[in-house]
């Protein structure tokens, strides 16, 4: 009797087991695609975000529905995220493991950056190099205000809701 | 006398390799360097240089990181500038194009770097990145769009150029046939002519010959991905490149450094129905014209 009772004991654990290991694997997970995307509490722009998320954050998918997913982020908040935010494969991030290594390497030094040019504008690398090949003034000052043009990221997000962009799509 | 030499040295050279191994594979150039100059300290300058040469090796077949990307990006864009009449300078034409710039590439498949946008006083009809983010569209081309959906695209075809990271895989090319194993900032100033030498190919490849065919089609696709992401026609793209034939000819490619029109046309839709892509999205003609025709 004792080993009928830990038999059924046994075999129901081990289908309780393969049940949790097939629903942890046929879980579909998608990863946000953009630099940012709010995760919002229903599936409209409207909604309210309950989190901010980044790039590369990995989300389970609990429900589609058109152009909105259901998810859950590691963390464990629930929520809706526009579905052209999310792909379903890892994305790589800019600098992989060999890049980093190769700077080290070759000790670049980030920080250095000329009086003239500010700390947004061209590298002392660039001036040298504008220098040695006779790039005029008018010519480095439009690099340089280009490299320095600021956009933040609020304003995307204004001109995106403005075009009806996106999540903010009418 | 040689093999005294040796039998003195040999224990240290022994250690100094064994540390220099360390410092090469664990990416320490610290360690490696306190391992080359101790070597030179001992008198055995031939190990040094063998220890110098493995980590000068090594960073060699490396990739280019980010800040090395950015020095080459600037020098190869003020090329650009320097080549194509410089860059416009009006200031709300220049916040619209990189807001739409922005905006596609918020979802680009490298959306954690920054990009930016300006138009050359150019009336070719043409296009150009340059590593670290840096996108130019000429007027004539400006000139030749309809709608934000169209710019969206052609802004997303070179983010995709940056994104895949395609002129640092020619320089990279170039380092390695050429020897050179360094492309950073810490060698550029030890090395001007090496680096004006970098620069100067990934230029001439960029303005003169094109990249190779397939990485023109490959960013067509990213760019006609990355604007359906952001919210725009995906289909809109194919209006450009049908009206840029009619202007400009299939007999001769679009520009010289791309594939003719009639290839690329035929692989956005191979895309489109790939992805089984319709014409949703927008494609915000008015906001184009009010906007991006400020010329």
């Amino acid at each position: 009797m004792i080993i009928r009772k830990r038999l059924a004991l046994f075999i129901i654990t081990v289908i309780v087991g393969i049940g949790f290991f097939l629903g942890q694997a046929l879980a579909e997970t998608v990863y946000v695609q953009g630099k940012t995307a709010k995760l919002r509490a229903g599936k409209t722009s409207l909604d309210r975000v309950v989190a901010d998320l980044k790039f590369g954050d990995s989300l389970e998918v609990l429900r589609k529905d058109g152009t909105w997913f259901e998810v859950r982020t590691a963390t464990g908040v629930n929520g809706w995220i526009f579905a052209n935010k999310t792909t379903a494969t890892k994305p790589s991030g800019q600098d992989d493991e060999l890049a980093r290594l190769g700077k080290t390497f070759r000790r670049t030094e980030s920080s250095e950056v000329t009086a003239s040019a500010g700390a947004r504008g061209l590298d002392k690398v660039s001036e040298g190099y504008a220098n040695r090949v006779g790039i005029t003034k008018q010519q480095r000052e439009a690099v340089d205000r280009m490299t320095a043009y600021q956009i933040t990221d609020q304003e995307v997000e204004d001109f995106l809701k403005d075009g009806g962009l996106g999540e903010y799509a009418k | 006398m040689r093999n005294k030499t040796w039998h003195t040295f040999a224990p240290l050279s022994g250690a100094l390799a064994a540390l220099a191994v360390t410092g090469i594979l664990g990416g320490c150039a610290e360690i490696q360097q306190v391992a080359e100059e101790q070597a030179r300290r001992s008198g055995d300058d031939r190990l040094a240089k063998v220890i110098h040469g493995g980590g000068t090796l090594v960073s060699g077949l490396l990739p280019i990181g980010y800040e090395e990307e950015q020095s080459l990006g600037a020098a190869i864009s003020l090329q650009v500038v320097a080549r194509y009449g410089g860059v416009q300078d009006q200031p709300d034409l220049t916040r619209y194009v990189n807001l739409v710039g922005r905006a596609v590439a918020l979802t680009c498949d490298r959306p954690d770097i920054p990009y930016h946008f300006a138009v050359l006083n150019h009336e070719s009809i043409n296009a150009f990145a340059a590593p670290a983010g840096y996108v130019f569209i000429t007027h004539g081309l400006l000139k030749q769009i309809r709608n934000e959906a169209e710019l969206a695209a052609v802004l997303g075809h070179e983010i995709g150029h940056v994104s895949q990271k395609h002129i640092l895989e020619v320089i990279q090319r170039s380092k390695q046939l050429g020897g050179i194993s360094e492309a950073g900032l810490a060698y550029a100033k030890q090395n001007p002519e090496a680096f004006k030498g970098l620069i100067d190919t990934a230029v001439k490849k960029l303005l003169d010959e094109g990249l190779d065919q397939s990485k023109e089609i490959e960013a067509d696709t990213l760019g006609v991905a990355f604007a359906a992401r952001a919210g725009y026609d995906p289909t809109a793209y194919l209006g450009l490149l049908n009206r840029l034939r009619a202007v400009k000819g299939d007999d001769r490619a679009f520009f010289k450094t791309h594939p003719n029109f009639s290839t690329r046309i035929a692989a956005v839709q191979d895309t489109l129905q790939a992805h089984g892509w319709k014409a949703t999205g927008v494609l915000l003609a008015d906001r184009f014209t009010r906007l991006g025709r400020r010329l």
